[in-house]
Order: structure tokens, then sequence, then C-alpha cells
């Protein structure tokens, strides 16, 4: 029998992969297996170029045993792999975990997340602990199968840099240098020391209650509240909402509130209008439009540039500037003077202790009295005459301390309050201005420029039409009467 | 400085401990007698003593003749109703620093406890 002439001998042979990372020995079936040794493997392998390290020779080892195993009945192919290289990990933030914005949105045990009380920001204090930035690593070298070195991708350090509002220290310790709300905006991590929030207040960022300053892109929702130690400027409108406000409120968009706002400004107010608010300032008021069925009490000045003073109620210890006052249609609106409600509470309360004071003291008074006209003498009237004298005493300084007190808030006051109204355009009918227990009711409309002041001889509110007429008293353009 | 009330009258020690804290001295100890008074006294060392006459088990007098035995300088102001020139004089004699008669006013203790401890600093 002849041997064709295309029929080959089976032989090894070894083949490599494109990027060495592996090689492959084919062992074809038929074949001696006293001729597949250990060294005759390797020398195929060798031969391609292979350099083989003692994991591949395990790994090869493996292969021929399988193949003597199987008598040389079957082809099989070893795989010998080289060491692939282990990239380097980035770097990254290990927050501290109250810095760490995902704690913001957890729910609490019942899985329910209280949205109006939610904090959407962090606030740090200074000298805080915020996290560190762990470095990246360089990652661990490989070898292919042709003993070649395979460099590892090193890690990135983690894409952040800090400002001067934050330290880093030892193996990237993060700590703040200064109080206020931690932002990471894009890359950079730093300490605000105002929020700035980007939208409204709503459901995306819960009540806010911060120490500092706030400024809100947009508006405040119907039913939020926003509390400040420092300032506030709302660029949107102000709806509904409950403000506490430190130092100056600055409505840029105004404030519609449906009269179930409350807003507690510790200094000025500017608004754009206000519509159905109610509003202690404690400082000036300066309004650019108009004033709309308020609950306004303002210590310092109000100014209505732009518009008038329609329906209400509205407090002023200082001065009144406005285009008109009162509705054209009549609507009942009421301005009191030279009044902080506040304050005079507070003389009140003062007038009370001090009439109660004094009646104990009268009492007292009495007792002893008695004594004398008696001539109580006994060692037990000597004892209850002491008694008397020493609450006649204690009496007589409580008295003292709030009479004094109560001087200094009636200064205040007088130091405080001006009577110095000018209505540039015209006072309405329906309007009533009152100041120390004068109030005049308007019936008819008045066209200014007006100007309402005290008269303090007189008593009586006075008034001048224009810039440079006479004072005469307000009872010739509007019905006067006593209140209490 | 610790100051010991001694009067059998509960309102009376507060009227006394009230002007005493006006005057800043806030560190006080009671006795109800004379008898009681001893032993506080012992215990506890008071810087001035504010004492009545008149009191049940052992009176004023009974007191600081017991006391100035063994304590010649701790200053004791009497604090009392009896008015009579005799009985002024035989306190004094007794160790009786200063002597207030019921009754008075806080302006007046106040005038007699700060006369004491002034003698009391520059003796």
């Amino acid at each position: 029998m002849s041997v064709p002439t295309d029929m080959v001998e089976p032989s090894m042979h070894a083949t490599t992969a494109k990027d060495s990372s592996y090689a492959e020995l084919h062992i074809p079936e038929g074949l001696d297996p006293a001729s597949v040794s250990d060294e005759s493997c390797e020398q195929c392998l060798k031969d391609m170029g292979v350099v083989l390290t003692d994991v591949m020779r395990e790994q090869l080892l493996a292969g021929i045993n399988s193949y003597h195993t199987k008598q040389g009945n079957e082809t099989i192919t070893v795989r010998i792999e080289g060491k692939p290289a282990e990239d380097g990990e980035d770097g990254y933030i290990e927050w501290e975990p109250k810095c760490d914005l995902a704690y913001l949105l957890e729910a609490d045990e019942d899985k329910k997340v209280d949205h109006y009380n939610r904090q959407s920001y962090i606030t740090v204090e200074e000298g805080q602990y915020l996290g560190r930035i762990v470095s990246p690593t360089t990652g661990t070298g490989g070898m292919d199968v042709m003993g070649k070195r395979i460099e590892p991708r090193a890690g990135q350090p983690a894409p952040v840099k800090v400002d001067d509002t934050i330290l880093t220290g030892v193996d990237g310790k993060l700590t703040a240098l200064r109080r206020g709300v931690l932002a990471l905006k894009g890359n950079l991590l730093k300490v605000n020391p105002e929020l700035q929030l980007p939208d409204y207040v709503d459901f995306s960022t819960g009540n806010i209650d911060f120490d500092g300053d706030v400024e809100i892109a947009k508006g405040i929702r119907d039913k939020f509240s926003v509390r400040a130690t420092g300032s506030v400027t709302v660029h949107g409108l102000i709806e509904a909402a409950m403000l506490k406000v430190g130092v100056s409120l600055h409505a840029n968009g105004g404030m519609a509130a449906k009269s179930k706002s409350l807003a507690q400004v510790g200094g000025d107010l500017y608004a754009r209008y206000l519509d159905n608010v109610t509003a202690n300032v404690k400082g000036n008021a300066v309004i650019e439009r108009e004033v709309v069925n308020c609950d306004l009490s303002v210590v310092g000045n109000l100014i209505v540039k732009g518009g008038g003073l329609l329906g209400g109620q509205t407090n002023v210890a200082g001065m009144v500037d406005v285009l008109s006052l009162g509705a054209p249609s009549g609507d009942r609106t009421e301005i009191t003077l030279a009044r902080i409600p506040e304050v005079d509470e507070l003389c009140n309360q003062a007038d009370e202790a001090c009439e109660n004071v004094k009646e104990q003291l009268d009492k007292i008074n009495e007792q002893i009295g008695q004594f004398e006209r008696n001539n109580a003498r006994t060692a037990t009237h000597r004892e209850q005459l002491t008694e008397l004298m020493f609450k006649q005493s204690e009496l007589q300084q409580r008295y003292k301390a709030i009479a004094a007190k109560r001087d200094q808030v009636r200064e205040f006051i007088e130091k405080k309050c001006k009577v110095d109204v000018h209505v540039s355009r015209a006072i309405e009918p329906g309007t009533t201005v009152t100041c120390r227990g004068v109030a005049a009711k308007f019936q008819e409309r008045v066209s200014g420029p007006i100007s309402i002041k005290w008269d303090r001889r007189g008593k009586q509110l006075v008034f001048r039409m224009g810039e440079h007429g006479n004072l005469q008293p307000i009872s010739e353009i509007a019905a006067v009467r006593a209140v209490f | 400085m610790k100051v010991m009330l001694v009067d059998d009258s509960r309102t009376m020690r507060n009227i006394e401990k009230n002007i005493l804290a006006q005057l800043g001295y806030t560190d006080i100890c009671e006795a109800a007698d004379g008898l009681e008074a001893l032993s506080v006294a012992a215990a506890e060392k008071p810087g001035l003593i504010l004492l009545d006459w008149n009191m049940p088990n052992m009176d004023g007098m009974g007191f600081i003749q017991q006391f100035r035995q063994t304590d010649k300088t701790t200053p004791i102001m009497m604090v009392t109703t009896e008015a009579e020139k005799r009985r002024v004089v035989e306190a004094i004699k007794a160790g009786v620093n200063n002597y207030v008669v019921k009754p008075f006013t806080p302006e007046v203790l106040c005038g007699r406890i700060q006369e004491t401890l002034s003698k009391q600093d520059a003796a």
C-alpha cells in the first residue's frame, strides 16, 4: 500500500496570540506518548520565542499529563498564559458620613422621607473633618509569554481640587477652615459662607434653616419655611411661606402670600411688591410697587415709591413715603404712625406691673401705718413690723426697676418714632391715619402731594399741601376722633 | 465668708438671708436656738453671727456666754426686739459687737452688717 503524498506525519506545534498574552501548544492524537515529553514540549514553545516561567511550566505539565492519561488518543491544546498587569485604582474622596451627599436623602426607619424637613445641603463647622482624598495606586506590572513586561495603567487622581477654605493635610485629610456650606462645583470643593440654592425652595430642598446668608435663585413655594441668621435674597416669587430672617430680606420677585405667610425680618425689607403678607420688619421697608392688603409692622421707615398702600393694617414707627394711601375703591386702609406694637405691648405690660406693685405697696404701707397708729410694740409686733418693712423695701425696689425699664422703652419709642408722612399722588377715601390716640378718617379723595405731621403743642395731626403750604389741622380734610 | 443666722423664726432668718444675699453673702448656716447654734458654729466656723435674744432651749445671752469662752473674735450682731438700754449694755458686756433692734428696715441691717465687718477688718 502506497502512502498518499499529501499525508504528513502529525507533530506538535505552538502558536502565540497576537498580543503575546498567551501561547498554545497543539499536541495531535496518535503521537508516541514517549515523544511527548516535558523537554520536547518546552523546546517546541521555546522555538516560538516563548519564555517559560514556573507558573507557565505548571500549566504545560498539566496538559502533557492529560495527553498521557488519554494515551495519545485525543488531540489536546495546552494554553499557557502570561501574567496580566493589574491596573492601578483611581483616587477618590472617602467622605465622613455626615459630609456625604448621599446622606442627605436617607429615609428614616419607616422608609419615609420627610420632604418638608429634608436637607439638601451640608453645613460644616470650622475645623470639622470632612473626609480624605485617597491617592490613586500605580498598579502591578505583568509579563507576556514572550517574557516582555506588560505595563499597568496607573490610577488617576481624584478629580477634585480644594480652595483656601479647606485644608488638605497628611494622608489627604480634608478639614474645613471656616463655617459654611460644603459645595462641590465642577471639580472644586469648597466651603461657601452663604447658602446658594439654584432653584426653588420646595420639595427638592425641604425647609431651609441656615446660620448665615441665603440666596435663592428662584422662589419659595407654599408652606415652606426659610430661617437664616444672615440676609436672605430671593430672586423669584415668595408664596405663602414662613420666613425668619436675621438681617435683611430681599424679595426681588415680590411676595404674594394669600394671607398665610409670616415674614419676620431683623433688618431691612426690600421687595418688588407685597400682596397679603404679614410681616414684622425691625428696620426699613422699601417696596418698589404696591403693598396690598398686608398686615405690616415696620420699626424703621416705610417707602413705597412706585405704588400705594392699598388695604390692610400698617404700623410704622418711622417716616412714610408713598405714592398713594388707600384704594380708589374705598377699601379700608389703616395706617398707624409712631407705633411699634411689640414695644407698645411691653410698655403696657410694664404699666400693668407697676400698677400691680403699687397696689401691693399701698396695702403694706397701710398695715405699717396701723401698727404705728396702734403703737404696737410687743416682741411679736416688732417682728411682724420687720417683716412688713422688708416686704415694703422689696416692693419699692421692684417698682423702681420696672419703672426704669418702662421709661427706657418710652425713651426708645420717642427717639425711634417720627410722624412724617409724604403722599405724592393721593389719599383715597376709606383711609384712616392714626397717631397718638387720634384717628383721622378720609372720606373724600385728597390729591397730593400732601404731608402729614404731628403738632406737639396742639397734640393733633396736621397736614401740608405741596412743598410750601401752611400746616393745617387734619380735621380740615378728614373726620377726626379720639381712639384708645 | 460664712454667716450664721440664729433665730427661732424661720421668716426672720429668711429676711436676714435675703438682705445678706444683696450684700453678696450667700454662704449661710442656720440654727433655731442657742443650743443648736453652739454645735453649728463648732462645725461651720462662721465669720459673722446674727443672733436673736429670745429663743427656746437656750437664749441669745446663754449662747454668747458659752461661745465667748472659746471664741473671742468672731463678730456677733444681736438682732432682737429687746430695746431697753440695760439690755443693750448687758449684751455688749457679754461680747456682742453690734446691736440691731427690731423692727428694722433692710437698709438699717445692711448698714450695721457692713459696719460690723469693717470694724472687724480694721482690728
